[in-house]
């Protein structure tokens, strides 16, 4: 034989039985699955209670650490059970390859596309996103899978996969804000200049509005009605609703007090769209 | 009794240089351990004087001790900045904006204009905020105008924000000195809401009180309500907190806490101070006087009170979300009927919210007019702030 063939020659590729430390293993498994098990239900925990400014980088931290802990556990964990050198390293690469790309390929997929999430952040926990028509606040960001929490309180599950294939619309993107719109739709005999100026102050007396954020009214001629948005941010996220709801009850008793009417549209039985009044 | 800065004028500043009083880093770490001790149900070290042999004052006393006497260092202060103002007047409009914590129960510049006998332009009722048409507002005449508060003008509703823009657009056109006062929060909504930083100048705040401050305030407020020489002691440590050592510092951190905890606010400390007052049980002190009757260096008479740490009201979890919404729109106003609150917030159960309130310390409620409770406006502050509640800026 060759010195060429010598050195590709593999070596033991597992460590002898009698060498391996199982109770080394047992230990780092369940340090790491405890290191995670406390991130997992501590960051939440404390979430909620420090002040909202601390809130998602607390829930963002999860996700990291967890990766963190896990990479510190396989790298603790492969050298007692491998003998690692670059022959045996080719083979274990092979060996995984082959699997991969036949048994479990979108299951790796969905880890790697978990790995990237953490550090592209298209998601973070806390933050409110729309994938796949699905929109809800991200409950969790796991290496496989997302959860989404709806506003309708369903928990909806995202393969990270999706990140490949799907838009993600992030409405905070990290921050403790998120616009908010509230529509009318009004006929179209109005003083469009009183109504703005009305919304306007609708918006900017509301209890819940973020001072830093603009406040806009914006206006669409519609072939029914007169489309108004009143577009303007909360203090906090998870008020969105509230506020919503607030601009609208507010922006339409506004509009009874300036003899607006609000446009309807007639549907007959098929639902077709029949009459504009 | 040393107070070398009796006649010192701290100048007023512009608002977001406020210098808030920290807590002596002893302390932080003290309350800590303190929290945590009593999470364990430990029991602390010997005091200088148990708090089982101590009781409240009686109002009467506190009255006489420590009652709000106004604050002259201030009017004081306002005289300064507004000499120097209208020599060197080169701004356009002619108006000198100030800018103050809220929770005033007695507003010290309106104060400040009746005794210098300067005119006042008053609010219209808050009833009339929401009606049309409004009257038109007159600012001309001779002589200094003051417009104590500004958030008496307007209410947080789509109607309520008509009298104070026409406010402002009346100091564009004015040529008459303008002295505007108004609360730090509710300048923050202004500035926003109705874009006042565009027509009025940068405001000014007075200076954090700090110790040094505090230490003369509260001495003169002793002096000025008692005729009785009355030695203040902290029940920890038993240290005189108003003395001053030969460099004219204060001794001990017990003033150092109280402008940190009150966040410089001088009618703040004043009623924490009042709070933290106590006196010796009667049976007690019969038994130290006979014993050993106080007295100074002079060999007069010294009534001692005591000082404990006051503890600020806590608000409870449930419902919390609510709760702000009803002390933010309070801070914002300064006071409020239970209509006119209605009339500010979202759709809610005001009167339920204002009665938890109540019970908790957090309003007060002068013949059904509301307002947040000075003593607990830091811990508002804070509830606010954590919330992540629009804040005002000093």
């Amino acid at each position: 034989m060759d010195s060429t063939t010598e050195q590709f020659e593999p070596s033991q590729l597992f460590n002898d039985l009698q060498d391996i430390s199982f109770l080394h293993i047992g230990v780092i498994l369940v340090g790491v699955w405890a290191g995670i098990f406390l991130a997992r239900r501590v960051l939440p925990f404390a979430a909620e209670r420090v002040p909202s400014q601390l809130r998602l980088y607390f829930l963002g931290a999860v996700p990291i650490i967890r990766l963190l802990l896990m990479v510190l556990g396989m790298m603790l964990i492969v050298p007692i059970l491998f003998n690692i050198n670059f022959q045996n390293f080719l083979i274990i690469a092979g060996g995984a390859s082959v699997a991969i790309g036949f048994a479990f390929k979108d299951y790796v997929s969905s880890l790697i596309a978990g790995v990237v999430a953490i550090f592209e952040k298209p998601y973070r926990p806390g933050d409110w996103v729309k994938i796949n028509g699905d929109y809800g606040e991200v409950q969790h960001v796991g290496l496989r899978a997302m959860r989404l929490v709806t506003p309708g309180d369903d928990v909806v599950t995202l393969p990270n996969l999706h990140l490949w294939t799907k838009n993600v619309f992030n409405s905070n993107n990290g921050t403790q804000t998120l616009m908010c719109i509230a529509h009318f739709y009004l006929q179209s005999e109005h003083d469009s200049v009183q109504v703005c100026n009305a919304l306007r102050n609708v918006a900017l007396t509301s209890a819940y509005l973020h001072y830093s954020r603009p406040v806009k009214v914006i206006v669409n001629a519609t072939a029914w009605a007169t489309h108004y948005q009143l577009k303007a941010y909360p203090f906090e996220l998870r008020d969105q609703f509230e506020f919503t709801s607030d601009l609208t009850i507010r922006g339409k008793a506004a509009m009874a007090e300036l003899g607006v009417s609000e446009a309807s549209v007639a549907f007959e039985q098929s639902g077709e769209s029949l009459a504009h009044r | 009794m040393h107070t070398p800065n009796e006649d010192k004028i701290w100048p007023l500043k512009p608002v977001g240089e406020y210098d808030w009083p920290s807590m002596p880093a002893e302390r932080t770490v003290l309350s800590l351990i303190d929290r945590i001790k009593d999470l364990m149900g430990v029991v602390d070290g010997e005091p200088a004087i148990e708090n089982e042999q101590l009781q409240h004052t009686t109002e009467n006393r506190d009255d006489r001790v420590a009652s709000f006497v106004g604050c002259e260092q201030l009017d004081k202060e306002i005289d300064s900045a507004i000499s120097t103002w209208s020599q060197s007047l080169d701004s356009q409009p002619p108006v000198y904006l100030m800018v103050f914590p809220p929770c005033q129960k007695h507003n010290f510049l309106e104060s400040w204009a009746q005794t210098r006998a300067h005119d006042i332009l008053d609010a219209p009722p808050r009833e009339a905020l929401l009606e049309f048409p409004m009257r038109a507002v007159e600012l001309h005449g001779e002589g200094v105008l003051v417009i104590p508060e500004l958030s008496s003008w307007y209410l947080r509703n789509r109607n309520g924000l008509a009298h104070i823009s026409s406010l402002l657009c009346g100091f564009a056109t004015t040529q008459r000195l303008c002295v505007v006062g108004c609360n730090s929060w509710a300048w923050q909504f202004l500035c926003r809401a109705v874009e006042a930083g565009q027509y009025l100048p940068e405001p000014v705040m007075f200076q954090a009180f700090d110790s040094r401050r505090l230490q003369q305030y509260l001495s003169h407020v002793a002096r000025e309500s008692d005729e009785n020489r009355i030695c203040f002691r902290e029940s920890t440590t038993g240290d005189d907190v108003l003395s001053l050592d030969s460099e004219g510092n204060v001794k001990g951190d017990y003033l150092r806490s109280l402008a940190a905890q009150s966040l410089g606010i001088p009618w703040v400390a004043q009623l924490v101070w009042r709070q933290s007052l106590r006196t010796v049980r009667d049976a007690d002190a019969a038994e130290d006087e006979a014993a050993d009757p106080p007295e100074n260096n002079k060999g007069d008479a010294v009534e001692t009170l005591w000082l404990v740490h006051y503890q600020m009201p806590k608000l409870a979890k449930e419902h919390r979300e609510p709760a702000l919404l009803v002390l933010h729109a309070l801070l914002l106003h300064g006071e409020l009927t239970r209509d006119e609150l209605s009339c500010v917030l979202p759709v809610m159960r005001v009167s339920a919210q204002v009665q938890s309130l109540k019970k908790a310390g957090f309003l007060d409620d002068y013949d059904g007019v509301l307002s947040c409770a000075s003593i607990a406006y830091p811990a508002v502050r804070q509830y606010l702030s954590d919330s992540g509640f629009p804040m005002d800026s000093l």
